[in-house]
């Protein structure tokens, strides 16, 4: 392992992966969280009659996806962010519906007593009650998008994690293909980590009720 | 139905479960509108919430995330006439005996407390009429009692307006200067009883203990009691026992 950091090999791979999860994590955040928030807060009706068709999307195994995929976008980067975008986006916004269709009625109606906006009890009031909820997505959607890294980068890569593993292992470099293997072990914790932290940080007062 | 609320009284409304109590609080809160009639501030028709009304909820209605003074703020923040929000929470807080709690959060403080804070914020815009949907149903009797004894003694000092929906006769015959019965569906006002004594004897005899009390009690008791026998044989009419085990069929 020492000898695959040190000729920049595990960097280098460590790097295309990163920059795969992160960019399909992050579209992922910017299209689902909005969405999610405006489909359960302001567009009810229309949610719930589109809501058997995210479902049945949602459901759709990815990687029976991913050749269509290919045939769309190429055997590129593209194909790659893309397919883990789209992975992400499903446990990131259904969370996020629900967690703003499970807000407390009351609190939305002691807030349109006291006179307040339609767009101030939305930020005041809904975002902050779902947010532990829609973290709950975010941690799920992180989970995937490292599932989906991999698997893509399996099927059809010339860098990345992924493919060290399975390149390695193709030539039976044993340690090579365990250095790979717990690398994304230790990113998946990392990761994991990382956003219970946030978790915590943003519904301390969740906690007690938790408990 | 047909209900005159004088300024600066203390009404109580009680009725059997499903007459609508919560929906009169409703509409006076301006969060419903009226199928046919209209409900009217000083000739003001009501077209929806406004500042002159603050309402008190049975389940608190407090945000999690916020502890006891931005609770209090939140109606406030709204408003950008208010100097300093705070200043009047921490005023209101006080008022409410909650000096010191100021950074509470909702689940650190009792239950009693936390409707304390509701009471706070309700009262923090200032309004002329304070609307309580059964605030006290969900505290232990002891700090229900205290709860009573304090809102008399808030109204009394901040001479508002009180609008109270209770399901104890008790409570409505302590509290009130009117206690307003309630029929069962179709809700309309049964009997308005007067309740002719004052705060100040309310506050400092034991006023429940007294024979006036159980007189006043019996009467509303004889009053309400038909009304919630009629409110039984009408949900036993709506859900038959065979639909009753339909339900229950999903085991």
């Amino acid at each position: 392992m020492w000898r695959l950091i040190l000729d920049g090999t595990l960097q280098i791979n460590i790097l295309s992966s990163l920059w795969r999860v992160f960019t399909g994590f992050g579209l992922a955040l910017l299209v689902a969280l909005p969405l999610g928030f405006l489909l359960g807060g302001f567009f009810k009706n229309f949610e719930k009659a589109v809501n058997p068709l995210l479902q049945i999307l949602s459901q759709a195994n990815p990687f029976t996806l991913f050749p269509i995929f290919i045939v769309f976008l190429g055997i590129g980067e593209l194909s790659k962010i893309t397919i883990i975008y789209w992975v992400t986006q499903w446990p990131i916004l259904l969370n996020t519906i629900t967690g703003i269709s499970n807000v407390d009625p009351v609190l939305v109606k002691m807030a349109k007593s006291s006179g307040i906006s339609k767009f101030s009890i939305f930020t005041k009031v809904l975002i902050p009650a779902s947010l532990p909820t829609v973290f709950t997505g975010i941690r799920m959607g992180s989970v995937f998008a490292f599932f989906m890294l991999i698997g893509a980068e399996m099927l059809g890569s010339t860098s990345g994690l992924g493919y060290m593993i399975m390149q390695a292992q193709m030539v039976m470099q044993i340690p090579k293909m365990w250095a790979g293997i717990v690398t994304v072990a230790i990113f998946g914790i990392l990761i994991n980590y990382l956003i219970l932290y946030l978790e915590k940080r943003v519904s301390v007062w969740k906690q007690d009720i938790n408990v | 139905m047909n209900l005159d609320i004088y300024d600066g009284e203390f009404i109580a409304i009680l009725g059997p479960s499903g007459c609508g109590k919560s929906t009169l609080l409703d509409l006076i809160g301006g969060l419903s509108t009226p199928n046919g009639g209209e409900v009217k501030i000083d000739n003001n028709i009501i077209e929806g919430p406004g500042l002159d009304r603050g309402i008190v909820f049975q389940q608190y209605a407090l945000l999690p995330w916020r502890n006891a003074l931005k609770n209090v703020t939140f109606p406030l923040e709204e408003n950008k006439e208010e100097k300093d929000p705070e200043e009047i929470a921490k005023k209101y807080l006080s008022l409410v005996g909650l000096t010191g709690f100021e950074d509470r959060y909702p689940h650190e403080l009792s239950g009693g407390m936390k409707q304390r804070v509701a009471i706070a914020r309700a009262l923090a815009i200032e309004p002329e009429i304070l609307l309580m949907d059964e605030p006290f149903a969900a505290v232990d009797a002891q700090t229900r009692s205290i709860l009573q004894t304090d809102l008399i003694k808030i109204t009394e000092n901040t001479k508002k307006t009180v609008v109270f929906i209770t399901h104890s006769i008790d409570e409505a015959i302590f509290l009130a200067d009117r206690v307003a019965i309630m029929t069962a569906r179709p809700g309309v006002i049964k009997e308005i009883v007067n309740i002719p004594v004052t705060r100040e004897y309310r506050l400092n005899t034991d006023f429940k203990s007294t024979t006036e009390f159980v007189r006043i009690r019996h009467k509303i008791w004889e009053l309400l009691k038909e009304e919630v026998v009629k409110s039984q044989e009408i949900v036993e009419k709506q859900v038959e026992p065979e639909k009753i085990l339909e339900k229950g069929g999903g085991i």
